[in-house]
């Protein structure tokens, strides 16, 4: 398989942190800026993104294993999954986040001092949690577990296809300070999921009878609620669907002195409600088993032999009922993002002596800074930081370095390249390139490119 | 202004050199193969002294038999995937005569498809006598078994001429391994 594929599987079917858009974040020549800051800086006075072509961005990633530590060459593909099923816990994750602008554009006010960006977007965005407990209880059986607790929490995971309406404004509260909000109305396509989950299951040793063991459920509370999953699925709920939400962005950029400045941004703060093509799954209750009890009843009293079989499935179907055939609406949130920055600037000032779109501020060529991401998750905040050098090499041509830590990786080098041609823009960004050396040991890899027309005020 | 092409495609074309991918096998997806073990009671009972309600006849044979299905022993993925089965008994015993514990697996028409045999040791002197049996079925017995969807439980007791007093408890369980390769 060509390693092109092997990329794609990742991006496609894998597992990253693709929401996390360091190297987009805070690039003021680049409108995509204004999708992770409403109240970003910017140096443009209007633009227009190809349609489809103006922002793609893709990724995937899993925070504990690779495509190599399975499917290596040689070897034993069992014992590999074992040690990787003992390796793992259940604060692993595999991610993969897609977005995909279909239109965009933003444009200046005609005070100068407000601008608006509006656009619709797609986005995929699936995560799942490694169920450590029940991937030991598939691979293993209980038997080496006994009074073990396989937790139900360990079951964690959501996706969902939505399309997203976006209209901004950015405005120059005064000569330090900038903010942003962005009003977003959700439609979801599609969803899938099952988060705070409750209770556990457990084969425990019963020294004093009746039997060796009590298997026991206690506390079951699983549910998982899906929408939009229907057979004749339709590719046009990502243009109108009645499973609607409400969103906010807000952000904000304050100028220290003309070097320094710190910016933040927390977005995606809303929900989704779900009420049309909904279907739920439900398994909840407490029950306790150990053996079938057999009493000899036709000795006793001349009586037909006890149904046990058909007594015990009643009372576990009473005691811990599976329901698939409910139809009850429920409401997601969306994954809330939050994003920090310290930026200093240096170098020649690209505005000159006159600075016509940001009034008496001044644009360097160079920048370096501090970048904090973190993205709340069901179970857990999935955060980075970043340091990261910008340049601007010539007024056609910039570039961004960044180096990332997370949780899960401490060799992150990033590459974004932006170029102009005219009013015309293109750029190229990705993560991760040491793993370009072999990136079937990739953990994360993250693309993202984009297209669009920009005009600022020199033009 | 197009000074900026060959600096992108500098960037491609590097990114796309040094990128490479060890061999991978994706074809090893079809020797994946789950070895679960599954240890799980089987049936438990407890019979006093009342049970046996011929207590009064001398020198006689009693016994006592109970039956109930196991439907999951019918279940397909059970049948497909299942490679091994280990049963465990105990039994306390505290009756002065011993018993034989006879646990027979039975197709949906009542016909025998495999019987486990044991005694149970008496007790001595009316404690609780406690006895062991751990059985691996074989291969040929194991088909057997698949057969089956219900089991029996007879326990025979032979007064032997002596007085019936005492409490028998059983407990069982199975140890199911699996082989799971079909997915």
């Amino acid at each position: 398989m060509l390693k092109w594929q092997y990329i794609a599987v990742y991006l496609i079917a894998g597992v990253a942190y693709g929401q996390n858009k360091q190297l987009l974040y805070g690039v003021d020549d680049l409108p995509q800026s204004l999708l992770l800051n409403p109240g970003a800086s910017y140096t443009y006075e209007a633009y227009f993104g190809v349609p489809v072509l103006s922002g793609i961005s893709v990724g995937g990633g899993s925070s504990g294993v690779s495509v190599w530590d399975i499917f290596q060459e040689g070897g034993d593909i069992n014992a590999r999954i074992d040690t990787a099923i003992r390796d793992l816990d259940n604060k692993d994750v595999f991610t993969v986040n897609q977005q995909l602008e279909l239109l965009s554009a933003g444009w200046l006010g005609r005070d100068e001092k407000t601008f608006y960006s509006a656009g619709i977007y797609q986005e995929t965005d699936a995560i799942v949690y490694f169920p450590k407990d029940f991937a030991l209880l598939a691979y293993d059986g209980n038997a080496d577990f006994i009074n073990s607790s396989f937790e139900f929490s360990d079951i964690s995971f959501t996706a969902e296809l939505i399309s997203v309406y976006h209209f901004g404004i950015n405005k120059k509260i005064s000569k330090k300070l900038r903010l942003g909000a962005r009003a977003k109305l959700y439609m979801s396509a599609a969803n899938i999921n099952s988060t705070n989950n409750e209770g556990f299951f457990r084969t425990r040793t019963t020294p004093e009878g009746p039997n060796f063991y009590t298997h026991e459920i206690v506390g079951a509370n699983v549910t998982a609620n899906t929408s939009g999953l229907t057979d004749d699925f339709k590719a046009s709920r990502l243009v109108f669907s009645s499973n609607l939400g409400l969103g906010i962005d807000i952000g904000g950029t304050y100028d220290i002195s003309n070097q320094l400045s710190v910016s933040a941004s927390l977005l995606d703060v809303g929900f989704i409600a779900h009420g049309n093509d909904v279907q739920n799954y439900r398994f909840s209750g407490s029950f306790d088993l150990d053996g079938i009890e057999l009493e000899f009843p036709a000795l006793l009293a001349g009586q037909e032999t006890t149904e046990y079989w058909e007594i015990f499935i009643n009372e576990a179907e009473t005691a811990v009922p599976f329901e698939d055939e409910l139809e009850d609406s429920y409401v997601t949130l969306r994954p809330v993002k939050f994003n920090g920055a310290l930026n200093y600037g240096f170098g020649t000032n690209l505005n000159g002596e006159c600075d016509c779109t940001n009034k008496n501020g001044t644009r360097y060529t160079s920048h370096v800074g501090l970048h904090i991401n973190a993205i709340k998750r069901p179970r857990s905040v999935l955060a980075s930081a970043t340091l990261y050098f910008d340049k601007s090499w010539w007024p056609f041509l910039k570039t961004k370095f960044t180096y990332t830590v997370d949780t899960f990786s401490k060799n992150n080098v990033g590459l974004l390249v932006s170029t102009k041609i005219k009013n015309f823009n293109f750029y190229l960004a990705g993560d991760n390139l040491l793993e370009y050396s072999d990136v079937s040991q990739a953990r994360q890899l993250t693309l993202q490119a984009g297209m669009q027309v920009i005009m600022d005020s020199k033009n | 202004m197009y000074k900026s092409y060959p600096f992108i495609f500098c960037v491609i074309s590097l990114l796309s050199i040094i990128s490479c991918s060890s061999e991978l096998d994706f074809d090893q997806a079809d020797d994946i193969v789950l070895s679960p073990r599954i240890d799980a009671d089987l049936v438990f009972f407890s019979l006093g002294t009342d049970t046996f309600i011929d207590v009064s006849i001398p020198d006689t044979t009693l016994v006592v038999r109970d039956t109930t299905r196991l439907e999951f022993l019918d279940d397909s993925f059970i049948r497909d995937n299942i490679r091994e089965i280990e049963f465990t008994f105990q039994v306390d015993n505290s009756f002065l005569q011993s018993f034989s514990n006879r646990s027979i697996f039975l197709n949906g028409n009542g016909v025998p498809q495999y019987m486990l045999e044991f005694t149970v040791a008496p007790s001595p002197d009316g404690s609780s006598m406690r006895t062991t049996i751990v059985e691996q079925v074989n291969e040929i017995e194991l088909e057997a078994i698949l057969n089956s969807i219900q089991v029996a439980n007879e326990i025979q007791l032979n007064t032997n001429g002596q007085f019936i007093d005492g409490v028998i408890s059983l407990q069982s369980k199975a140890l199911y391994s699996l082989e799971i390769s079909d997915f």
